[in-house]
């Protein structure tokens, strides 16, 4: 009998510590993960200081009103821009000739990737900038966001981004895109030339939108989207579709 | 840390200004709120059966405004007014104590910690602002009244902490809007990026945002909300007005979370969802309006 219980106790003793070995080499590589991370951070932050060496360059014929605020470092403005009211632009960002930016929009703010560490959430300080092309036309209140790791989130020649347009980290727009109020175009994602995304569409992260693409208002893309194609819904889908699957709905045949 | 030093008031339905005000049993109250929100001796207006069969549940409630069809059913011990539009006359009541000024809390002083970076061309209101230690305010960004930062939090360009509501209820041929009197309290390491809009509380109380929560550009937190800790909110959502969002919680970009919902913890809710059910913890909604995620996927499939 005693033997017995020994035997039961020594598996169970054996069972935790197992468990025990196992959750701290989970706790240790977690360290070793957010060390890795705040590391990473780090030499972010020394990026950033060598940043303050270089000079923003301005061009004599950009006008720029006197409530907007230009960061003095790393930013270079092109000939003939227009920044108007309460816009802001911060470091390390390019504009090309002949961009226009509306009251109020914010060029290079950080982007956002963050991460949970237990009970902190850490976000990575960006080490990236803009790059907005020729002739592009930015409205009101719109963001556009760094890019995470060196490199530019790119706004395309003659494309127009809309009032409230969020354009997160690493974006590349391609040329004369039109890009509509309230768009919300997520990280990492590649949109061709001569896209027209429309009011209120969100497009997840890491897609790849093709050329001449139209996305219909309010319209959730969730998968890559090829040339020439036309989607609407939430989730997106292929136009036509979508609006026979309203006209049944209407008519009382969902599914169709 | 400042919400103990509140000065109590206690007012009474009988010394209230208030022309045409039905008091069918007297009653006092030292806040004004919503059935079964975290306030000590409230009035709350009771509008429907729901509030009824939550008003068992809530032990702090010492005077009610509702209809003469629901006048029976509410506790004996409670004050009662009767009113047929129980909202409206809540709101009357509260822009007079607004008004009165001694109900709800006064303008203090700032507080600024010096070990805050604020940028030059950011606005602080000129009174009831506390900034914490290691703040970081971008350019052009506004913190009005009664706005309570604590350590280390990061607002970014152009967001405005502390904008008041847009709530209003019709009096007669005029809208007249809801005075703002609570304020907003961003936790230690909060993070609000670009344009955001984070707004005050109306009937007292904060609106708050838990430690680590991260929000993106252009997110909107309407008024009285309590957003949890580590929550992350991408770009563009918009939380309604007294939302309770749990812990761990993922907001995802474009979507809006309709006003008086619970979500519960560690809930996900995708891209462009429009959320207008409570969801409860861990559970993952889609869609518009949204639904389970599953079940989602299962109708995508039918309609591709």
């Amino acid at each position: 009998m005693s033997g017995i219980v020994h035997l039961r106790s020594a598996s169970d003793s054996k069972l935790e510590r197992s468990d025990v070995v196992r959750s701290s080499r989970l706790k240790a590589y977690l360290a070793y993960r957010e060390r890795r991370y705040q590391l990473r951070n780090l030499s972010a932050r020394v990026t950033r200081i060598f940043w303050r060496l270089s000079r923003s360059q301005i061009s004599e014929s950009a006008q720029i009103h006197p409530s907007a605020y230009v960061s003095s470092f790393k930013v270079k403005i092109g000939s003939g821009c227009v920044i108007r009211s309460r816009a802001v632009i911060h470091e390390n960002s390019v504009l090309d000739d002949n961009v226009d930016l509306a009251a109020g929009c914010v060029i290079g703010s950080e982007g956002f990737v963050c991460q949970t560490f237990g009970k902190k959430v850490i976000p990575i300080i960006h080490t990236g900038g803009v790059h907005i092309h020729r002739g592009v036309r930015v409205l009101s209140l719109s963001c556009i966001d760094k890019s995470t790791d060196g490199g530019y989130t790119e706004i395309g020649e003659e494309s127009h981004v809309g009032e409230m347009a969020h354009i997160a980290h690493n974006v590349t727009l391609g040329k004369r895109c039109h890009v509509e109020s309230h768009t919300m175009i997520a990280g990492h994602v590649a949109v061709g030339d001569d896209v027209r995304i429309c009011h209120n569409a969100s497009i997840s992260n890491t897609l790849v939108i093709g050329n001449s693409v139209r996305i219909g208002p309010g319209a959730v893309v969730t998968k890559t989207v090829h040339d020439g194609e036309s989607l609407s819904g939430n989730f997106a889908i292929d136009s036509t579709r979508h609006s026979s699957f309203v006209k049944n709905a209407a008519e009382g045949n969902i599914g169709g | 840390m400042l919400l103990k030093a509140t000065l109590v008031v206690n007012v009474n339905l009988r010394e209230l200004s208030i022309s045409e005000l039905r008091i069918e049993r007297d009653g006092d109250f030292i806040s004004i709120g919503r059935v079964l929100e975290k306030k000590p001796r409230k009035l709350v207006a009771l509008v429907g059966e729901s509030d009824l069969s939550s008003l068992s549940v809530d032990s702090e409630i010492a005077s009610v405004i509702t209809t003469a069809d629901l006048a029976d059913r509410v506790p004996r011990g409670t004050g009662l007014v009767i009113s047929s539009q129980p909202q409206i006359t809540l709101y009357k009541i509260h822009n007079s104590l607004a008004r009165d000024g001694e109900f709800y809390k006064g303008p203090f002083k700032n507080q600024i910690d010096d070990g805050a970076r604020i940028h030059p061309t950011a606005c602080i209101a000129a009174e009831s602002v506390t900034i914490g230690k290691g703040c970081v305010v971008g350019p052009n960004v506004s913190i009005l009244e009664n706005s309570i930062l604590e350590s280390d939090v990061f607002v970014g360009t152009g967001s405005v902490i502390g904008g008041a509501t847009s709530l209003t209820y019709v009096d007669g041929e005029k809208t007249v809007d809801v005075i703002s009197t609570g304020g907003v309290i961003l936790h230690s390491n909060v993070g609000i990026h670009a344009n955001c809009c984070v707004n005050r509380a109306v009937l007292g109380g904060y609106t708050e945002v838990g430690e680590y929560t991260k929000t993106d550009n252009l997110v909107q937190i309407g008024e009285n909300s309590k957003i949890g800790r580590r929550c992350i909110i991408p770009a563009c959502a918009s939380v309604g007005a007294n939302v309770m969002v749990g812990d761990d919680v993922w907001i995802g970009p474009n979507s809006v979370i309709s006003d008086g919902l619970s979500i519960g913890h560690k809930a996900f809710i995708t891209i462009g969802s429009v959320v207008v059910e409570d969801v409860a913890p861990g559970q993952k909604v889609t869609g518009n309006f949204a639904i389970d995620h599953n079940r989602f996927i299962e109708l995508m499939r039918r309609i591709r």
